[in-house]
């Protein structure tokens, strides 16, 4: 592992410390894999926005201000390329308008803009340790379902793990608007969940 | 967020699925497409509300949607299946006070941090590693594609921005770290597919002896007991002049099996011999045409044999070619326990006058008759003492005796 920061890294590079970019590269494949798959809900997809979101780097390096960080950097340009590669494949914004929401037509016993309490929701506590392949299946499910701003804000809140000021100033967009795409994210994903959790208890209900 | 939603609508033309905007929401969009999206110019009631919905969907970084029917598609497109849902006002608080702590629930004030730490349960939850870890391959797989598309990029000249200097990227370094990649999963593979392919040799091998054998019977049966003879003797003349004289060649008198034919040239064609051929070069050929070609070496003929074939016997009369012969006829040193390189020095098929085909791992029989060499060679040289190498023989020697092993070329 080689000790230096992200940041000293790029500056090693810049000044002709070619071998330096691998390092970036190996540091960070995991965690912003995990990223754009669970953005793009599509292992190609992911591996191509990784792909596309280093060659950017490297190309921007030059003007990267290194009295920033580099983290959030990469992953605001790699959800950019996951966003674009989507646009690409047409798969912009159709899967929520198709989705089935158990509330949906007025059946279910709550309206569909609830307010979501959280303590009311099951959620795996953090410290249960590597989710199973069906809880992670779920998690996706409940992310597909989200409409694409509110996916991405959350993800990016999560996997930057920045303030509100910092990702407003990354994404370039208001404080406000950060804020209030983001308390609708937690609350689109929460109820998703829900729904993916009341799915999974009775499988077989479904006539 | 003390709003009231109104019930999505059921049984009209536009079934379950679309979106509904609460009335207030809906006023509030309108005065802010009214406003040419321009937020200052939103009635100022209705200027929180507007902003609110329009920074939800994705309005205000947009830039301006022309015509009524586009701005309602992309207000509906943008909205979920349902209404929004939202956060209780604790969730909300708590997710500004979690943000503002650095994500971490127990910097949260007491009051809230309970409904922190369900915040961090949800990111814990979407921000997970992967169940499975991702493979040591795939991961190395595109790191090296990603370096590979970098690489690319560098040498079709796309210029780097401001003034950073890239010096040209070592290629060999390149190309080493993914041999390396390839030559992990292939020294991995290569025993296994090596001793598949070497056993499967064998097995053909041993057949071939097996047709050699029947051959052999039915040869000396028609032949009065003689093993297989075709040269008049060698006299001073080396037997190893394959393809040149057929006088003077002991694969004659083997080839003379396939030539009657007791066998087919394949039967006489080891698979671990790679320039052994399998059809006769021309209907009147007498042998091979090289000793390469050669896949078996015959008992040394130096003068007519009656009666060894068929006797229950020790005597090695056919086997998988001779390495000392190849050595000895280049001029090189010889090593009297190589074994045959047709199986990859592993050992060797030795067909005895008993007609029984066998597996020798070594060229000195339990007799300590080595099948390479003839006996009074034998007995010049300390095999054991001396096993790294001795004067090679000059091609004209003969077996000492009824029980000599010796073959060649």
């Amino acid at each position: 592992m080689d000790p230096r920061t992200d940041e000293k890294l790029v500056e090693a590079y810049r000044r002709g410390e070619t071998d330096v970019f691998r390092i970036l590269v190996e540091r960070y494949h995991d965690d912003l894999h995990r990223f754009l798959t669970r953005l793009a809900g599509d292992r190609q997809v992911a591996e191509d926005a990784f792909q596309e979101a280093f060659l950017q780097i490297h190309l921007s390096l030059g003007s990267f201000d290194t009295t920033r960080r580099f983290r959030p950097w990469l992953f605001t340009i790699a959800a950019n390329k996951a966003r674009d590669l989507l646009r690409k494949k047409g798969r912009r914004q159709t899967l929520e308008l198709s989705a089935p929401i158990g509330s949906a037509g007025g059946s279910g016993s709550n309206d569909g803009g609830s307010f979501i309490d959280l303590l009311e929701i099951e959620i795996p506590p953090p410290d249960a340790g590597l989710l199973s392949e069906e809880e992670d299946a779920m998690v996706q499910r409940a992310l597909d379902q989200l409409s694409e701003p509110l996916r991405e804000i959350l993800l990016l809140a999560y996997f930057q793990r920045l303030s509100y000021a910092q990702v407003a100033d990354e994404l370039g967009i208001p404080l406000g608007t950060v804020k209030s795409r983001l308390h609708a994210a937690v609350a689109s994903f929460a109820k998703r969940w829900r729904e993916v959790s009341t799915e999974r208890a009775r499988p077989a209900t479904q006539e | 967020m003390d709003e009231q939603h109104t019930p999505p609508p059921t049984g009209d033309d536009t079934p379950g699925t679309q979106p509904q905007l609460t009335e207030a929401d809906a006023r509030a969009l309108e005065a802010f497409f009214d406003a040419d999206q321009d937020l200052a110019r939103v009635p100022r009631a209705l200027r929180e509300r507007a902003e609110r919905a329009a920074a939800l969907f994705g309005l205000l970084e947009a830039g301006p949607v022309d015509g009524r029917e586009s701005r309602v598609s992309r207000v509906l497109a943008s909205a979920d299946a349902t209404a929004q849902p939202a956060l209780s006002r604790d969730d909300a608080e708590a997710l500004d006070a979690w943000m503002l702590a650095g994500l971490d629930a127990e910097r949260v004030p007491a009051s809230l941090r309970e409904r922190a730490r369900a915040h961090n349960a949800i990111a814990s939850l979407v921000a997970s590693p992967a169940p499975e870890a991702v493979s040591q391959f795939t991961r190395a797989h595109l790191i090296e594609r990603t370096m590979n598309r970098i690489a690319e990029a560098t040498d079709s000249g796309q210029v780097l921005e401001a003034g950073v200097t890239i010096p040209p990227r070592n290629r060999l370094a390149d190309f080493l770290s993914v041999a390396a990649v390839l030559l992990i999963a292939a020294s991995v593979l290569w025993p296994v597919m090596s001793t598949v392919r070497e056993s499967s040799r064998q097995a053909a091998c041993a057949g071939n002896m097996r047709s050699v054998a029947n051959a052999m019977g039915l040869y000396t049966a028609d032949n009065d007991q003689m093993l297989p003879m075709v040269t008049a003797g060698f006299g001073k003349s080396p037997w190893w002049n394959v393809g040149r004289d057929p006088s003077s060649s002991n694969s004659a008198n083997l080839y003379a099996l396939a030539k009657q034919p007791y066998a087919r040239l394949a039967d006489l064609a080891c698979p671990g011999n790679p320039r052994a051929i399998t059809v006769p070069r021309s209907p009147e050929a007498r042998d091979w045409g090289a000793l390469d070609e050669i896949s078996y070496s015959y008992r040394v003929m130096a003068h007519p044999e009656r009666s060894l074939w068929g006797q229950p016997s020790e005597l090695v009369v056919v086997a998988d070619r001779s390495p000392v012969v190849l050595r000895a006829v280049r001029g090189q040193v010889i090593f009297p326990l190589e074994s045959s390189p047709n199986h990859q020095g592993q050992g060797q098929h030795g067909l005895t006058a008993d007609g029984s085909a066998r597996w020798l791992t070594t060229p000195a029989l339990p007799s300590g008759d080595n099948i390479w060499l003839p006996k009074p060679i034998e007995m010049f040289i300390d095999l054991a003492a001396r096993r790294q190498g001795i004067e090679p023989i000059r091609g004209t020697e003969a077996p000492a005796g009824r029980q000599d092993s010796f073959v060649g070329p």
